[in-house]
């Protein structure tokens, strides 16, 4: 599952997931909608990359609530702000992607969360 | 004794005591005559009048003494670079210094006597006679009062100290007060406020610029660097050209949303930097303009954009800053629009509000929508707040300066009542030039 603001990064991760052998199963546009959109999963996702600045409601608090619907969620945040790198491990990300970063570099940290070989 | 007398002798000399003690006696010596005038007598008296010398000797050298302490009071009091007063307990002044007379235009005889409810407006006469009745209902002193003083040359700032005013019996008869003129110290002190607040202002102006500065700018090289490193891996791959056309667009995308955040970075600054002069512009020429550039801009996109109106011409008190507003309205538009074709309508009008005349022009699109939860928060201004979750971004912010300068106003709906998903409804108003 992918949260983020941004069409056209959203755009290059649907490519670069796809070509990577992941199927998105969700993509939402703020904190809010990815909340509702895991509420709604009936097949939970196994991972979300999470944006952190985004309308309505953050990255952040939007991994602390979908923390509290499944404490084994996996997320992973790739964002731009850098000063939110500690708040987001501490808030429950499993690691901090900053941008700009490699695409391999997403691809085997996404694959070392979900354990298999990068 | 009959007879003329002639007029008395009168004089002191003083005289050794056989104890050898001097005494001041006072002699007074009369000639005695009979009735053909021939001297038959001197009458002699002799008074000793040495303690009444004494004490008269000593109320000279007294007096002349006050008259020195007081010249020399005056002198001092009159020197001080600052206001000296005595007041009784029945709120009158007593005496004052030179600086006091001089600061009332008045003497200081006339100002002796008067009361401050005779001399300031009834508030302020309160506020000085309400300090010093605690003083002297305590009998403490009250210092570095920093109060306004309002004379004839406008309002001045002193600080005041009052101590009790207390005879030799120890009783409080009034107060004596000493008051310093601060108001250079005051003005110093504002001008220094006004510009910390300055200071502070462009600081987290410069904070925040600097802050979506930096995040935006590294999400458009994370998007060119993400395309960038796909191209190079789809490059020679046939049925990856789909993927490859989607990948450059991207690109030259992130290169118009790149001009386009450095451009809004310097109006920004220009805008707060600069005095805007105004004059009537033709409102649909400059709209005209910027949709074409928003076409020539992203020429790789399907977007159509009618202008619907009945009003073909208009005219508002505009600049240079009219085309960016528009601009960044589209922009806006287009920025947040998934779809493969991008729809724009522009609907013009005349509208009333409050009494003013304007033309309304709504930005009508397909793109994603503002949620309801944004659609309040888009448009405050929070260059001084940390931003949490994102809301403005440049753009739009530059689009609410520029109406603010224009005296329009702008807001968001839902291009379909109560469906935020479909789209949204930018509404501008902008007072028209009749």
């Amino acid at each position: 599952m992918i949260v983020e603001d941004e069409l056209s990064i959203l755009r290059i991760y649907k490519i670069l997931l796809s070509s990577s052998g992941f199927e998105i199963i969700g993509m939402a546009k703020n904190g809010e909608e990815a909340v509702n959109m895991y509420k709604s999963f009936l097949k939970k996702p196994d991972i979300i990359i999470m944006d952190h600045r985004m309308p309505v409601k953050d990255g952040i608090e939007a991994t602390r609530e979908i923390l509290q619907i499944d404490k084994n969620t996996k997320n992973i945040f790739a964002s731009a702000d850098i000063t939110v790198e500690k708040l987001a491990v501490s808030s429950g990300a499993l690691s901090f992607k900053i941008k700009p970063f490699d695409n391999e570099c997403l691809i085997n940290n996404i694959k070392e969360t979900l354990g298999m070989k990068p | 004794m009959a007879g003329k007398i002639e007029p008395v002798e009168y004089f002191e000399i003083p005289k050794i005591t056989k104890k050898g003690k001097e005494r001041i006696i006072d002699w007074h010596n009369t000639i005695l005559k009979d009735e053909q005038g021939n001297i038959y007598a001197t009458l002699s008296s002799g008074l000793d009048i040495t303690e009444r010398k004494q004490a008269e000797q000593k109320l000279k050298e007294s007096e002349k003494l006050y008259k020195k302490i007081s010249y020399d009071l005056d002198i001092i009091l009159d020197g001080v670079p600052g206001l000296i007063f005595y007041k009784d307990t029945e709120n009158n002044f007593i005496r004052v210094n030179k600086y006091v007379a001089d600061a009332h235009n008045m003497t200081k005889e006339e100002l002796a006597g008067k009361s401050c409810f005779d001399i300031y407006p009834h508030d302020q006469a309160q506020t000085y006679w309400d300090d010093d009745l605690e003083v002297i209902k305590s009998g403490k002193p009250k210092l570095f009062i920093e109060e306004p003083w309002d004379t004839d040359k406008g309002r001045r700032w002193v600080s005041t100290s009052k101590i009790p005013f207390v005879d030799e019996k120890g009783e409080i008869i009034g107060i004596i007060g000493f008051s310093i003129d601060i108001t250079e110290r005051k003005k110093a002190e504002e001008k220094l406020k006004e510009s910390e607040e300055k200071y502070r202002v462009a600081y987290n102006r410069a904070e925040f610029y600097k802050d979506i500065f930096a995040h935006d700018i590294n999400n458009l090289l994370q998007n060119i660097k993400s395309s960038m490193e796909l191209l190079s891996t789809y490059k020679n791959i046939p049925e990856k050209s789909d993927e490859v056309n989607e990948l450059t667009n991207i690109i030259e995308e992130q290169v118009v949303r790149g001009t386009k955040l450095v451009w809004n970075i310097r109006k920004l600054s220009q805008i707060e930097e600069t005095e805007s002069s105004l004059e009537p512009v033709e409102i649909f020429q400059v709209l005209k303009e910027a949709i074409n550039f928003i076409q020539k801009s992203y020429h790789n996109k399907d977007i159509e954009i009618q202008i619907d109106s009945q009003i073909k011409q208009g005219f508002v008190q505009a600049n240079g800053l009219l085309l960016d507003l528009f601009e960044n309205i589209l922009f806006n538009a287009v920025k947040h629009n998934e779809n493969p074709k991008i729809e724009i309508s522009v609907k013009a009008s005349k509208a009333d509000k409050d009494g003013k005349k304007y033309l309304k022009f709504e930005f009508l699109d397909n793109g994603i929508g503002v949620p309801d939860a944004l659609k309040e928060q888009l448009f405050k201004d929070i260059s001084s707040i940390k931003r949490k979750t994102k809301g403005m971004g440049l753009g739009l912010l530059l689009v609410s300066k520029i109406l603010s300068i224009y005296e329009g106003q702008i807001w968001v709906e839902d291009k379909i009542k109560g469906d935020s998903s479909k789209g949204s409804n930018f509404i501008i108003l902008l007072p028209e030039v009749l």
